[in-house]
Order: C-alpha cells, then structure tokens, then sequence
C-alpha cells in the first residue's frame, strides 16, 4: 500500500468554511480538527502517503509523530469513504461509507 | 453557537404520491410555496456563510418544481453539496442527466415496498417503474444513490426483498427507515403499527445480510434503527435542536425540523424577510429548546441529555400537548404509557394522504 495514491472518493467534497473545514460525503457531512483539511488537500492522486508525510514536515518541521498521525487520518477518512487509492492500476479500494 | 452543516430545502408540498404516512403537514394545501429559484439562491448563500455545507433538496417532492435545473445551478454557485431526495417522478432519466451535469452530487429514491404492484398500491400512484428507471440512471450517472423505504406493518414482512432490490440496483446505501408517527403517519398510526415479533424478525434480516455483506467484503451500506415506540429510548432528533441541521420550509420559515412549525406558540422566522444567520441565531422558536437549559426532570438530570437531547419536541406535543416535556418514548418519561399502549393498538387499512 505504500506505493498507493490517494484521492478523494468520487461521492467525496472538501469544503472550507470560515467555520472550518468540512468532509462532505452523501447525506454527511464530517468536521475535520488540526490539519485534516489540510492533509485531504493533499489527497489529490498524485501523491503517496510518505509524500504526504514529507510536504507537511516541510510545512512545520520539527512536528513529532507527524507520520504517525497522519496514517491515523488516512486509515479513518478511509473508513468513512472518503478516500480512494490508486496504486497505478486504476482506482480501486474506495470504502463505503 | 454550533455551526449547521445540513441545509433541508422543503422546494415544494406538491407529490403526486399519496403515502399514508406522508410528512407534509395536514393542513398543507392551504400554504403558499412561497421561494423562488432566485430566494433560494440567496438561502444557499447565507447557510454557507452560516458553515453549511450539504444540501438536502427534498419536499413534497423537488422535481414538482419546473425550476429545479435552476437551483441545483444555485446550489452550486454557492457551493454546496446537492442531494436530491426524490419519489422517482415526475422527474425523468433525462432530466437526472441534465442535473447531474449542473452538479448534483448525489440521489435518494424512495420505493415503497420491493414490488411493484405494492410499492404503487401504498404510493396511491402507479410511480414503481419510474422509481427504478431513475435508480438506474442514478448509477449509470456514477452518482451516488441511497434507496428509502418507509417501513410498517405492511411491508416490514419483505424486508429481505427491499434488501435484494437495492444490492440488485447496486445502490451505495440503504435507508430502512421505519415510519415516525407525525402529521399524516400519526393520523393512520394504528394501521402502520408493526408488531414486535415483525420487528425482531426484520432486525435478524437485517444483520444476516450484513453479515453476508462482510463475508463478501461489502456491499449496500444499511440503515436499521428499532423505531423509538419500541426501543424504551428516545431518537437524537435532528442531532438536537437548532444544532446541526437548518431547514426552510416551501414559505420560507426557518425551522430546527420540518415538523416543528406545528408546534403552537413558537415564533419562527422566514427568509423572506430576515437573513438567514437572523432566523437561525435568533428567531426565539429557534432558541426555545436549544441546548439542554429548557429541560425540566427527568431530562435536566439524566446522563443522556447530552446524547438524546430529550428526544423529540414535536412527539412530546403530539402525544402529551406541551413540547417542553421528555419524550414518552424514553422508558423513563412518566408518560411512557402512551407510547406502550399504542404499541398494541392496531386497527386494519390506512387513509391515503390528501
């Protein structure tokens, strides 16, 4: 799974409010706290998640346990259906939410 | 003060359906709809402003509407999320196509039952072919698609068939959704009345196919709550009061529910004539039960007022006549009789909705 890319699911938004920003998924809609929307601005299908590790450790460096939280995030957005990955053989993986 | 994330656009009170458990209001022939596609625009607008995000264009039913291209345009402009809750007509593939294109997101279509000739015969209308023709655009438009079933003691029996129905149509999610005595359904609330050995045996359905699901590694995502008459526990209504989901109904009030402008003596606001953020913030029906300060025991001191939030404000006036009251549904509600007792009042053949 390493190599995988991850985007947004096909039924997934993110939207920024001045409020904060918002996963929106069928008739759901879930807060995001911290960097969350941050880091689904990055699920773009370009990047794997040792490359999501890296641009936000240049983001703010010195953070601890960054790859850790960050793989916390990925496999819960999963969970919720959020995330698609795509590891070069065409989208697959997506979870229903 | 929360920030809704849920916008309920009630477009219309037209349906060509006639279920007997209908929540349009009783008296809903005598409301004027009252919103253009131009005002509703300026709703998407401001609830934006407000933190929403998700858009529920619902009814009656939405595509009653001539203008629903229009405000699914809106709807865009202003960013948010449409989602289309339709009975099937008179919306045609097609015109599912032309909204797709302006961004509708994603579809929920309600059957009435998994068979055809019952499906229409509880819908008043002959709609069920429809119904699966937009189910199959829906999909073929790679939009998202939940299927809705309101459930009672005439079709809780086939549960299993509606199950098969939304994996045969490959829909993503399914609503098992039984039937919440309000306006019409309450009115017709002892010829839907399940028995609770139906509900037990619906509940063992229910998880056999999801445990079938699992075995298989997926499937149709499924939504099965024990109605609240028989559960001993209040629902969470609406996620509270006030808290996460606006709803503006087809003249333009701004509501905590669809049901709660039934309620007498609460003062609600209209977009019409006040913004939205004013309707929502301040409007004092809006701020009557927000919260938990309006509790009085056993809700004030009970560990699950933060959970439940006293339940339903509209089922305490309906079935005790004071709004302000726990819900009898919860075991611990001194009126919980009333709930207990219509349990077991049943009485043969519905009155279709008016």
């Amino acid at each position: 799974m390493s190599d995988a890319r991850y985007a947004l699911s096909r039924h997934a938004d993110l939207k920024h409010r001045t409020q904060g920003d918002v996963l929106v998924l069928p008739e759901r809609a879930i807060r995001l706290s911290g960097s969350g929307g941050e880091i689904l601005a990055l699920c773009d299908g370009t990047r794997t998640r040792d490359e999501i590790v890296e641009v936000l450790g240049e983001r703010y460096p010195g953070t601890a346990g960054l790859a850790e939280e960050v793989e916390r995030f990925l496999t819960e957005m999963s969970g919720l259906g959020g995330l698609a990955f795509d590891d070069g053989e065409g989208p697959r993986g997506e979870a229903r939410a | 003060m929360t920030a809704p994330l849920n916008l309920i656009a009630e477009l219309t009170y037209r349906c060509p359906l006639q279920c007997p458990y209908c929540s349009n209001p009783i008296d809903f022939r005598s409301r004027r709809e009252a919103l253009s596609a131009e005002d509703w625009g300026r709703v998407f607008e401001e609830a934006a402003e407000l933190g929403v995000v998700h858009l529920g264009l619902t009814g009656g039913e939405p595509s009653a509407r001539a203008d629903l291209p229009e405000i699914v345009d809106r709807a865009i402009a202003a960013d948010l999320y449409p989602h289309l809750v339709t009975a099937g007509l008179p919306l045609t593939p097609d015109g599912l196509s032309d909204l797709a294109d302006r961004g509708l997101r994603s579809v929920q279509v309600s059957v009435q039952a998994a068979n055809g000739s019952e499906s229409d015969r509880i819908a008043g209308t002959r709609s069920f072919d429809a119904k699966l023709a937009l189910c199959e655009r829906t999909k073929d438009l790679d939009l998202a698609l939940t299927i809705n079933c309101v459930l009672h003691r005439e079709n809780l029996d086939a549960i299993g068939d509606v199950i098969a129905l939304a994996e045969r149509l490959g829909a993503d999610r399914l609503e098992l959704a039984n039937t919440q005595y309000h306006g019409w359904a309450l009115r017709n609330r002892s010829a839907l009345m399940p028995t609770a050995a139906q509900l037990a045996e619906a509940s063992a359905v229910v998880r056999e196919a999801q445990a079938r699901q699992d075995a298989a590694g997926g499937g149709t995502a499924m939504l099965f709550v024990l109605p609240d008459y028989f559960s001993e526990r209040p629902k969470p209504c609406m996620g509270g009061w006030g808290q996460l989901a606006i709803v503006v109904d087809p003249t333009g009030r701004v509501l905590p529910c669809h049901e709660a402008s039934e309620i007498p003596g609460l003062e609600f606001w209209n977009a019409q004539e006040r913004s939205v953020r004013a309707c929502w913030n301040e409007a004092p029906g809006m701020l009557a039960y927000r919260g938990t300060d309006w509790m009085s025991e056993p809700c004030r001191s009970c560990p699950e007022r933060e959970n439940d939030f006293g339940g339903c404000r509209c089922q305490a006036f309906r079935l005790l006549g004071d709004a302000s009251l726990t819900d009898p549904a919860c075991a611990l509600s001194p009126a919980h009789d009333v709930v207990v007792q219509a349990r077991d009042d049943r009485t043969d053949g519905f009155e279709p909705r008016r």
